[in-house]
């Protein structure tokens, strides 16, 4: 108790003093809230990613990457029976309107129009494209019996409806070789369900139009994509009519979303919780001098919101709703030291203030300690957010300690004198059925640990942006009208030049082709090889028709004559057969319409060229890329769900070792305040409790555990052993400071903190409340009940052992 | 290619005469609404029509001009049939904005949505426009001149660049009667063309609904 001595002599220092003290608090107080509004908030999700590794940071600029990470899509459906023409025009109207600075471009359908182009530019760059396997194909339908057919389908064509349009092609590709080609474009059709029509991208149904829209805006500025959705819609208002819907998906609806919704959360959070903690202190405490908890409590939010903002040079939003939590969690040491020279308490118990702190900084310290060590714990994450989560309750929980602690007293000692409610104080009862209890509590935590076990961990960070039901209607609504092409993964093939880039990402398309097959790989090697490959191509293909030129001219020409072709019919065919066109470089495909295709998939950085890949996300392809990573030097694979997978491999690491240390941390803590094995195991009742309650019925209604949860574990973990150890000294020990008031009452405050979280929008704040809100809710009762319970037999055991009545409430 | 240009030529030249507009353009376009206003009103009454068809190919591909033949079925407002049963078996039915085409002759008919079709979409579009003689529609899309009056020729040249490419002018003459387009000639950029006459066509018969 000697130790405890230093609280008593504080005391009496500052009793001299009080001037001197309330004038630095006041100052330090006042500081801190006028720098509040100075504060820089950052809602950016890549403060919850961890940076100890440079894997985590390189995957998650390159998925920002992705086609249309940065593109706004625009879907006009028409409700009505209009006509396409309609439709397009409107569409075409839009994109008009839609301006630098806050659009740079806006497409409605491919740069040119015909498709005629196409499929020349295809047939007379197939000796750049046709590869070997190609070439295997081609000699295997150059028989007699084959061209024959070939010709009387191309001569029968030119009686059919598109007669006219076929009658070129069949000169210059009587054998129609362009299918080769074709084929070929197929791989670069990154929207599935696009057609074209008038040069629009329309759909299956052709009631929907698409709009392809860029911005300068950063995907995290708020404010600027608020202006540039706002400027959209204003837009679409004057073009736009009713029996037109306008659906507009893009990062930024998701920036906005998420920014408002944090916005609005953190009012009516903080409103809340502010409200029930006055609320709970005018009915338990009844008193004006109940403001000073609450004014230690505010200013410990403020001072160690503040003192994180010096830190870190923005405030995480995230850490800010925790503010709730903290206001919730500051209160219990101040509560404790509140109750204990509480006003109105009876005269003739020991009233000596430098007394009563010597005894109740024991458990207040304590408990404030190892609420402190387990935040500490947060400092070793990986994830900065948590990081900076730490670091904020780590000083905030100081701050309030401190204020508890010195400056508390001095303040009730001002402000003493008067007529002073008792306030509503809990009467002094103990369990009449302590085995009951016990042995519900006994029944309860069974089930939830037998429930718990099926526990699983999420580490998907897009289930903790905010998507309101508007948002999600639209992403499915475009997913069924359009396919699902946001959803890829994507391989990155590197190289210091494009030629370099361009050769690993041959090898890279052959080996996927070879491995999983043609199914749903984007890629622009199979239209832009690299000039090696181009160069090899050309000399395979001219190889190929040397010895076979003569012979396919004979035959076309027999059998072409026997169907009415004339003589010279297939001249631009064999001219085409010897020109060696020049190898395809990307610029040369702006004027062929795939443009848009190319400027996505080719990214140019400072040091080096990366050619994108778009693959099925799936766990066979990353896979095989995993298996021969090693013969792909500069090929990377980044995709979501991977990602998810390495966030969730993180968490689940960081959270065994945040349990393992926090409990480890504090067995040792309560081992030296108590010295007995039988208080250390009591006092971990609550905690135990509170842990396996929240698994339990997590699991129970299959909410998967993300790493906000992480944080509310550290929050029960530091909390619920708090309770313990406050319930064990009141239960053990001659302690009689209306421990069982402030407990419930410190337990409700923080319930009200964090059930205040519940109201939020956001699923990280509401994660962290509805988690924390089961540990807290288990852990209060089960300190109150359960721990008093088992005293309870003890001392009837102990009684019936002696032959004595104990005194209740205390230990021998 | 001398003689492809000599057959172009010669092709052309009886049409050259009737390019050129009448001197008097008041008198001009006064004629032009009286042989539109004729054909709308010979074209009001037509409910169906039906009949054969042989298609001319003059194609520079092609050693000789072939000749296919087929059958025409038209009912009004949006009903198709174009079958072509020599030297192939193939064909199309329109009905609404859905329709089927085959090829061969046991080729299985595949059902399709004419928004899918551009190409059959343009072609019916066109015969459409013409049983209802639509001159609203065809002036949007062409330039019409009127080169003979009896019997009704009518020269459309397209006003779409894009057409322009491919098509140099379309030619109408119309039956005596003036409810139908007898003789239908596609000329290409490249002097190719096709010409398409309809025979033995019936005005208002009645169809089996099963055609469509």
């Amino acid at each position: 108790m000697s130790w405890f001595n230093i609280f008593r002599h504080l005391y009496n220092y500052f009793s001299g003093r009080r001037p001197a003290l309330f004038l630095v608090a006041a100052a330090i107080i006042i500081l801190s809230v006028v720098f509040l509004k100075y504060i820089r908030l950052s809602e950016d999700i890549k403060s919850m990613l961890p940076d100890n590794q440079k894997e985590f940071s390189i995957d998650f600029e390159l998925l920002q990457h992705a086609p249309f990470t940065r593109k706004i899509i625009i879907n006009l459906k028409d409700n009505s029976n209009g006509d396409f023409t309609e439709l397009a025009e409107m569409a075409d109207r839009l994109a008009n309107a839609m301006t630098p600075p806050l659009f740079t471009r806006v497409i409605t359908g491919p740069t040119i129009n015909q498709d005629m182009d196409i499929y020349n530019w295809l047939i007379r760059n197939l000796p750049n494209l046709a590869t070997d396997n190609d070439l295997e194909e081609i000699k295997a339908g150059l028989t007699t019996e084959h061209i024959r057919d070939q010709l009387t389908d191309d001569y029968d064509s030119l009686f059919s409806p598109e007669g006219w349009f076929l009658k070129d092609f069949i000169k210059t590709d009587p054998l129609n070789l362009k299918t080769f080609g074709l084929k070929k474009l197929t791989h670069l059709n990154i929207i599935p369900n696009v057609r074209l029509q008038d040069n629009h991208f329309i759909n299956a149904d052709g009631k929907n139009v698409l709009l392809i829209a860029e911005t300068d805006v950063g995907i995290t500025d708020a404010d600027g994509a608020e202006k540039m959705l706002s400027q959209l819609n204003a837009l679409a208002e004057g073009i736009v009519p009713q029996h037109v819907e306008m659906s507009v998906l893009s990062s930024y609806n998701y920036t906005v979303a998420n920014a408002e919704t944090i916005k609005k959360d953190l009012f009516v959070v903080l409103s809340i919780s502010s409200l029930s903690i006055i609320i709970l202190f005018i009915f338990f405490l009844r008193t004006w001098k109940a403001l000073l908890v609450l004014l230690i409590s505010f200013s410990s939010f403020a001072i160690a919101l503040v003192s994180v903002s010096l830190i870190y040079k923005t405030v995480s939003a995230i850490t800010i709703g925790f503010g709730s939590v903290l206001l919730g969690l500051s209160d219990d040491l101040s509560l404790h030291v509140y109750f204990a020279l509480r006003p109105g308490k009876p005269k003739d118990r020991k009233h000596d203030i430098s007394a009563i702190m010597a005894e109740v900084s024991r458990p207040v310290l304590f408990g404030g300690v190892i609420t402190l060590c387990a935040f500490s714990l947060l400092m070793f994450s990986a994830l900065p957010g948590q990081r900076q989560l730490g670091a904020f309750s780590i000083i905030g929980v100081l701050a309030s300690l401190a204020m508890s602690l010195i400056l508390l007293p001095h303040m009730m000692q001002v402000s003493s004198g008067g007529k002073d409610s008792h306030g509503f104080i809990l009467k002094k009862q103990h369990p009449a059925h302590p085995s009951i209890i016990i042995g519900i509590w006994i029944l309860l935590l069974t089930y939830c640990a037998w429930q718990g076990r099926h526990i699983t961990f999420s580490g998907n960070l897009n289930a903790l942006n905010f998507v309101s039901t508007e948002l999600h209607g639209m992403e499915t609504m475009i997913k069924e009208t359009w396919g699902d092409f946001r959803g890829h993964a994507m391989i990155f093939s590197e190289g210091e030049d494009l030629e370099s880039a361009l050769a690993a990402n041959d090898a890279l398309f052959r080996y996927l082709k070879q491995n999983a097959g043609d199914g749903g790989i984007i890629s622009i090697a199979s239209i832009v090889p690299s000039i090696k490959t181009q160069q090899a191509n050309q000399n395979a293909w001219n190889e190929f028709w040397s010895d076979k030129e003569a012979n396919i001219r004979r035959i076309l020409e027999e059998e072409g004559k026997a169907l009415g072709f004339s003589v010279t019919a297939f001249d631009p065919f064999f001219s085409n057969l010897k020109a060696s066109p020049s190898p395809i470089l990307p610029e040369d495909l702006n004027v062929s319409g795939i443009k848009d295709i190319l400027d996505s998939m080719i990214i140019y950085s400072d040091e080096k060229i990366s050619i994108l890949t778009l693959v099925p996300d799936t766990a066979e392809i990353r896979a095989l890329i995993v298996r021969d990573k090693d013969s792909f030097p500069g090929v990377r694979f980044v995709s979501q769900s991977y990602f998810s997978e390495m966030i969730r491999k993180a968490i689940g690491h960081d959270f065994i070792r945040f349990i393992t240390g926090a409990f480890f941390l504090i067995l040792i803590l309560l081992a030296v305040l108590f010295r007995d094995i039988k208080k250390v195991l009591l006092s971990l009742i609550p905690v135990v409790t509170g842990m396996v309650f929240m698994f339990g019925v997590m699991s129970l209604f299959n909410m998967p555990f993300n790493i906000f949860n992480i944080i509310s574990t550290i929050l029960i973990i530091g909390l619920g052993v708090d309770y313990g150890i406050f319930m064990v000294c009141k239960s053990s020990e001659d302690y009689e400071h209306d421990t069982d008031t402030a407990v419930l009452l410190s337990g409700l405050t923080t319930i009200t903190g964090f059930g205040a979280l519940i109201f939020a929008r956001h699923p990280a704040l509401h994660s962290i409340g509805i988690t924390v809100l089961l540990g807290i809710g288990a852990a209060i009762p089960s300190a109150m009940f359960v721990i008093p319970a088992f005293y309870k037999i003890k001392n009837n055991a102990n009684g019936e052992k002696s032959g004595t009545n104990m005194p209740q409430g205390k230990e021998g | 290619m001398n003689r492809l240009i000599l057959i172009i030529s010669v092709f052309l030249l009886p049409f050259s005469a009737f390019n050129e507009e009448p001197q008097d353009e008041t008198d001009y376009a006064s004629k032009k609404a009286e042989v539109f206003s004729r054909i709308e009103q010979a074209a009001s009454s037509v409910q169906t029509l039906s009949g054969e068809f042989t298609q001319e190919k003059h194609l520079e591909i092609l050693e000789n001009a072939p000749i296919s033949k087929g059958k025409f079925f038209y009912k009004s407002p949006d009903c198709l049939r174009w079958e072509v049963y020599e030297p192939t078996s193939m064909g199309f039915i329109v009905n609404g904005d859905k329709g089927k085409r085959w090829r061969g002759q046991s080729g299985s008919r595949q059902s399709f949505d004419l928004k899918k079709e551009p190409v059959i979409q343009i072609i019916s579009g066109q015969v459409f426009a013409w049983a209802r003689a639509d001159f609203d529609q065809l002036e949007a899309g062409y330039d019409i001149t009127v080169l003979e009056e009896n019997p009704v020729i009518l020269k459309l040249i397209p006003l779409s660049v894009t057409e322009k490419k491919y098509l140099d002018y379309i030619k109408l003459i119309f039956s005596t009667t003036e409810d139908y387009v007898s003789t239908i000639e596609i000329h290409e950029s490249g002097g190719d063309f096709t010409r398409i006459n309809f025979i033995d066509m019936a005005v208002n018969r009645p169809l089996k609904e099963d055609i469509f």
